[in-house]
């Protein structure tokens, strides 16, 4: 009994940290690594700062900052797709600010008022188990996808939850009213792909190890993630980009409405988007920077090698009905594909 | 006796201490979602949200929910129960390590629990690979998913509810009324009959509060549907997809409608167990007794036990053993074959690697003592004494179990991000305190429920002949009722300190820099796709779990002992 009482009470001590420093707080989903490595770094030129970081997904992020308006908790939310951001911004949930490299990014990777701006560019790809499939047998367009090849060979994100699967499955709607004025053909297109998916999973790790345990051949996902895998983990993944061309999500950075320590956020926005911290995130975490105007010679070879056609799409006609499309794909072409 | 009518100065103070807190961190909350469910941006009131999800596919994911939470009770009754007996009456080899292994499915946080069930029972798991390539034919003919792969999941971790429940009855049982056992068998019952006539009658109480606790754990479970669910809808599925898609007041009534259904469940409980009637006057024989069995009997009992506890210690080895495997290198094959010490070395490379685990033993001790004063004054005045407003504040006391984790954790944000009367006017968002505030008022209903049905199962009688014979309250509660109510006492705080120890869903959105909790650590390693990392860091855990089961066991017999 004595001794748990005191191993109790080593535990409140531990706990107790005193600490001047003044804390900013960052919520990202970049992972525990990267966001160590800036936290490091940013410290070390801001001595009285601890930057605190919350490590967990963009939509638990969103839903925290969201329920916490009335007292933001957060200073910097680092990372979200845009999609996400443009949601937010009209929840009133951000505050402006201009960075010095606002310039650098093309127009649809920032917001128009300066509520967020793109760090990271993540192209969708057509990803494969490379120990069932070759790169010539993977499927190499989104319509090979729907070959009756596939069926039972295709596993998903959740959709819903999903940004980069939120992202496809609108880009492949907005195809089908650009090409005949209706979101319907995309829709049956949907349905068809949910006849070949033989499961949605709910995170990305769980769809990663079934792939790579065989229960699955074909996934759809960024390249980034999947380039990592193979390098870090030594999965056996490999990828094809549509050859009709693909959507690229963006990552941001936004600066909390309302956040207690606005100045020292915009350093810290500044600082993990400087040039030398893209070219290190690009280096060491498998990111790639959004901005136009890092010197291709800095990068890694697996981005600057990389080409592909991009598809041409209407974002504003996304992000007017991406949540109307989701919640229609969930109502009525999610699991109706077998029937 | 009067001493059940009138309210003496210090229960009045003890009721008061109640009322504040289902006031203020259960009642409150609740509000709050009624609130955002019938007033959407903008609206001052309106039904529409729910004539929405009542149009739309509120009934289909109701009959599922419900139809699965039946199912998860019968089965978890079954096991856990059968358990529980065999581990009571028998004496066998090893029974000792397999009790606590018994407790460990609790501790299994969702996340890493389901990536264990993946590589045992998936499609490409251990067993379903052996057996397919056993009998050569497709491996997707196992694969356990829908209905029966939620309840399987449900089974695994909420037996141990039952089991929990009916052990402390059963040793209560046989410390007061094993004189009552004694003597059905001395005067020529058989001990079928007395099983059925004595046994179980006494062991009601903990059944219903088992089964409710069960019933409503599976109604909020969101993991399971999520994971074995495939397409179907279920509730806690549907609240969720409303709030991916920002439709908040459609998510809130889809929660309040699934709390009523939860509320009406416990409700048909009450009234079902009103009817019977059950305390048995005891003599207290003060010896431990219980019914004999034959030999043959014995052994099947025993071995039926130990193919139980090795199927539910299967998900624990596969965690361990994926602690020792190298990253990446398990994929096609049916066994792992390269091993390795990295994901712990590290785990240990990480200089706060120790600091969410200190943390939540904290926070988990800090809610188990605010659970265990709460809801032991709360049962006692539920039990023992008659005042208005009682059937509301038990109701109060079971709710948040049918409740979603998620939107406790909103509404507790919603309550004290600014100065608050029950936070004494201080922010509570962002501090310790709301982490263990959380997972007290999400546990508060397992010990409310383990030590009513203590109380319920004692005789009062034995109270009011100490009371008689001049022993003042306080006496009586200390000799006598505390005593006899320890069991149920100590496994209702252990069950809650275990499900705090790992509790994911709300700390995700209540966690801070200075408060990451054990579950938002592994939740790290699973985004890193480090599935070694968390398999090792969830092995820690399980170690924590075997450690707290056993301090827990020593404390009930070192007090038993005094």
């Amino acid at each position: 009994m004595k001794l748990t009482f005191s191993i109790f009470l080593s535990f409140i001590f531990l706990s107790c940290n005193p600490s001047n420093k003044t804390p900013l707080v960052v919520y990202s989903p970049h992972g525990k690594d990267m966001l160590q490595e800036f936290a490091k770094r940013f410290e070390k030129t801001h001595p009285d700062v601890d930057v605190q970081w919350l490590d967990m997904g963009s939509q638990d992020a969103y839903d925290r900052i969201r329920t916490e308006k009335e007292n933001p908790q957060a200073d910097v939310w680092w990372g979200a797709p845009s999609t996400m951001f443009i949601r937010a911004a009209k929840e009133s949930l951000l505050a402006a600010y201009k960075p010095t490299w606002a310039d650098d990014v093309a127009p649809e990777n920032k917001s128009a008022h300066d509520f967020w701006y793109g760090t990271f560019a993540t192209p969708e790809v057509i990803a494969f188990n490379s120990r069932l499939l070759s790169a010539a047998q993977a499927p190499k367009d989104w319509d090979d996808l729907l070959d009756p090849r596939w069926k039972g060979k295709i596993i998903l994100r959740y959709p819903l939850a999903s940004g980069t699967l939120r992202i496809i499955f609108s880009s492949i709607i907005a195809r089908s009213v650009k090409a005949y004025g209706t979101g319907k053909e995309g829709f049956e297109w949907l349905q068809r792909l949910d006849a070949n998916t033989e499961a949605y999973t709910p995170d990305p790790t769980q769809m990663y190890l079934r792939l790579a345990r065989e229960e699955a051949e074909v996934t759809l996902w960024d390249m980034p993630d999947i380039v990592f895998q193979a390098e870090i983990n030594h999965y056996p993944f490999g990828y094809n980009f549509p050859k009709s061309g693909t959507v690229s999500l963006t990552d941001g950075i936004a600066i909390v409405r309302g956040c207690k320590h606005e100045k020292l956020a915009e350093e810290f926005y500044e600082f993990v988007t400087s040039k030398e911290s893209l070219i290190l995130q690009a280096r060491k975490f498998y990111r790639i920077p959004a901005r136009g105007d890092i010197p291709r010679d800095s990068l890694p070879s697996w981005i600057t090698s990389t080409h592909f056609t991009s598809m041409p799409i209407d974002w504003s006609l996304i992000s007017q009905h991406e949540s109307e499309w989701m919640e229609k794909w969930d109502a009525e072409v999610k699991g109706k594909g077998n029937r | 006796m009067n001493s059940e009518k009138r309210l003496a100065p210090a229960s009045v103070v003890l009721l008061f201490l109640v009322i504040f807190f289902a006031a203020g961190y259960i009642l409150f909350p609740l509000v709050r979602l009624l609130k955002q469910s019938v007033q959407p941006a903008g609206v001052i009131f309106s039904f529409h949200a729910y004539m929405d999800v009542l149009r739309s596919t509120f009934v289909e994911a109701a009959f599922n929910s419900v139809a699965i939470s039946l199912l998860s009770v019968l089965g978890s009754a079954l096991i856990g129960s059968f358990l529980a007996y065999v581990f009571h009456s028998f004496d066998f080899p090893l029974k000792t390590i397999s009790s606590k292994l018994v407790l460990v499915p609790l501790a299994l946080p969702p996340l890493v629990g389901v990536i264990s069930f993946m590589f045992l029972i998936g499609e490409s798991g251990i067993l379903t690979r052996g057996i397919a390539t056993l009998l050569s034919i497709a491996p997707s003919h196992f694969a356990l998913e829908g209905w029966w792969g939620i309840v399987a999941v449900h089974v695994y971790s909420f037996n141990v509810y039952f089991y929990v429940f009916v052990s402390s009855a059963l040793s209560q049982l046989s410390e007061s009324h094993g004189s009552a056992i004694d003597a059905s068998l001395s005067l020529g019952a058989s001990r079928a009959s007395t099983i059925r006539r004595i046994v179980l009658p006494m062991l009601t109480p903990s059944f219903i509060g088992a089964s409710l606790v069960t019933f409503m754990a599976s109604m909020a479970s969101f993991s399971a549907p999520f994971l074995f669910g495939g397409t179907t809808r279920y509730l806690t599925l549907e609240i969720y997809t409303a709030k991916l898609n920002g439709n908040d007041a459609n998510a809130a009534a889809f929660a309040v409608l699934l709390s009523i259904v939860s509320v009406s469940f416990l409700l048909l409980l009450r009234w079902y167990q009103g009817r019977k009637s059950y305390v048995l006057v005891s003599k207290g024989s003060g010896r431990r007794s219980t019914v004999p069995h034959s030999p043959v009997v014995r052994l099947f009992a025993v071995a039926a036990a130990m193919v139980l506890v090795i199927l539910l210690s299967l998900p624990v080895i596969i965690i361990v053993v994926l602690s020792f495997v190298k990253e990446g290198s398990w994929t096609y094959q049916i066994l792992p074959h390269s091993f390795t010490v990295q994901n712990f070395v590290k785990l240990f490379g990480d200089p706060r690697v120790f600091k969410p685990i200190a943390n939540s033993v904290e926070m988990a001790l800090t809610a188990t003592v605010i659970v265990v004063f709460i809801g032991v004054c709360a049962s006692f005045l539920v039990v023992r004494k008659k005042f208005i407003g009682k059937r509301f504040l038990e109701l109060m006391m079971n709710v948040p179990f049918g409740i979603p984790g998620t939107v406790i954790a909103v509404g507790l944000i919603l309550s004290f991000n600014h100065p608050s009367f029950f936070s004494a006017q201080s922010i509570l968002i962002g501090t310790f305190w709301i982490l263990p505030l959380a997972y007290a008022v999400r546990n508060l209903p397992i010990l409310f429920r383990s030590t009513s049905s203590g109380l319920e199962g004692l005789d009062p009688g034995v109270e009011e002949a100490a009371w008689i014979l001049g022993s003042s309250g306080w006496q009586t509660l200390r000799r006598i009722t505390f005593p006899l109510l320890l069991s149920s006492l100590v496994s209702g705080a252990l069950l809650v300190f275990i499900n705090s120890l790992g509790e994911f869903v709300s700390s995700i959105l209540l966690y801070s820099y200075d408060t990451k909790p054990i579950s938002v650590e592994i939740l790290s390693q699973l985004r890193l796709y480090n599935v070694g990392g968390a398999a090792a860091y969830c092995t820690l855990l399980m170690i924590l779990v075997m450690v707290a089961v056993g301090i827990s066991s020593k404390i009930s017999r070192v007090t038993l002992a005094e």
